[in-house]
């Protein structure tokens, strides 16, 4: 039912109960006049029928619209919550990679002042020049974790964009019942972020893997002719 | 050869730039999206693209290159964090040569230029 409909048999639900008020107050101002309270009676019956059958349609629409939220809203507010918590995971996995990292690269830099102490002797040269590919392979390694950056950014643009259909929907339901009418508040400038539902740090090898198989296991000839 | 590098985000261009350096590939220009990318694809010889973007996705993008005479046969490589089949199947019919799933190494991108570029010379 859409939401303008909704309002209106909102409305119109209030004007019967306010017609079945009116009919009350009467009754109770004539409480001598049986004629007049036979024909109050009448009229009343018919009023409240029409006001039960208004507040039937209105109670099968809230119920109708609880379990639209509870199945939807609670869905979307759970997987927000999962990506959440992908991201908070995500992040302190990359973190870690990092310092472990430029720890790492730390101990390499103090190996080459230990060989640089030592002058010439030796295999120091060739030493010094291996330590130095390791130190770079270290630091290489550190920058690849930053990737986490550019997947976690689109995690959290799913989450938003979670967040925004759920503001619409309680938008929308705090619509039917003050009977407003209107689009949910956007913020301005605000922007829609790009994301992939699918973005995710983990099992980076397997889903290169499954890509590929299904790429390739797919490909007829992609030089177009 | 010269590499042109789209994606939004600036922190993955330079982790993609970086990687193109690191095994062995320095001439490389950069573009923040579809848009700027075919601003640029003329003066370009291999195109490695990312998927989400704004005004111009990769997908787009793809399509352009392909649908154009000059740029049909230009090598391109998806790099995005989209994995699932559908996406996979899409880039593909969009025109990609080849496809890799972020977080990449550059081993990794390394081995799909090199598929690609033996793919062309064959």
């Amino acid at each position: 039912m859409p939401n303008s409909r909704i309002a209106d048999v909102l409305y119109d639900s209030e004007t019967m109960l306010r017609l079945v008020d009116s009919e009350l107050e009467e009754l109770r101002d004539d409480p001598n006049d049986s004629g007049l309270r036979g024909n109050h009676v009448g009229v009343l019956l018919a009023v409240m029928q029409r006001a039960s059958s208004e507040i039937a349609q209105v109670l099968c629409t809230l119920h109708t619209s609880r379990e639209t939220l509870e199945g939807v809203t609670l869905q979307e507010i759970h997987d927000s919550a999962t990506k959440l918590c992908e991201v908070a995971t995500a992040t302190e996995v990359a973190a870690t990679r990092m310092m472990d990292g430029l720890e790492r690269a730390h101990a390499l830099v103090d190996r080459l002042d230990e060989i640089d102490s030592l002058g010439d002797a030796g295999d120091s040269v060739i030493e010094a020049a291996a330590v130095r590919a390791k130190m770079r392979d270290e630091l290489f390694a550190v920058m690849g974790s930053l990737q986490f950056q550019d997947i976690t950014s689109q995690q959290l643009g799913h989450v938003s964009q979670m967040l925004r259909d759920i503001e619409r929907r309680l938008h929308a339901t705090s619509s039917l019942l003050s009977g407003a009418r209107g689009e949910a508040v956007i913020m301005s400038g605000e922007q829609v972020p790009t994301f992939s539902e699918s973005a995710s740090t983990h099992n980076s090898f397997e889903r290169q893997a499954a890509a590929d198989a299904i790429f390739w296991g797919c490909k007829p000839s992609r030089i177009p002719q | 050869m010269r590499f042109l590098v789209v994606d939004d985000s600036a922190t993955m261009r330079r982790i993609v730039v970086n990687s193109l350096q690191r095994v062995g590939f320095s001439d490389v220009v950069e573009a923040a999206d579809g848009a700027e990318a075919l601003e640029k694809i003329a003066s370009v010889d291999f195109v490695i693209t990312d998927w989400n973007m704004p005004k111009v996705s990769g997908a787009e993008l793809t399509r352009a290159i392909r649908s154009c005479d000059e740029t049909k046969l230009m090598p391109l490589i998806m790099v995005t964090a989209r994995s699932v089949r559908d996406d996979i199947l899409t880039a593909m019919e969009a025109g990609v040569d080849s496809y890799v799933v972020k977080p990449f190494t550059p081993q990794v991108l390394r081995e799909k230029i090199d598929a690609v570029l033996a793919t062309r010379a064959a």
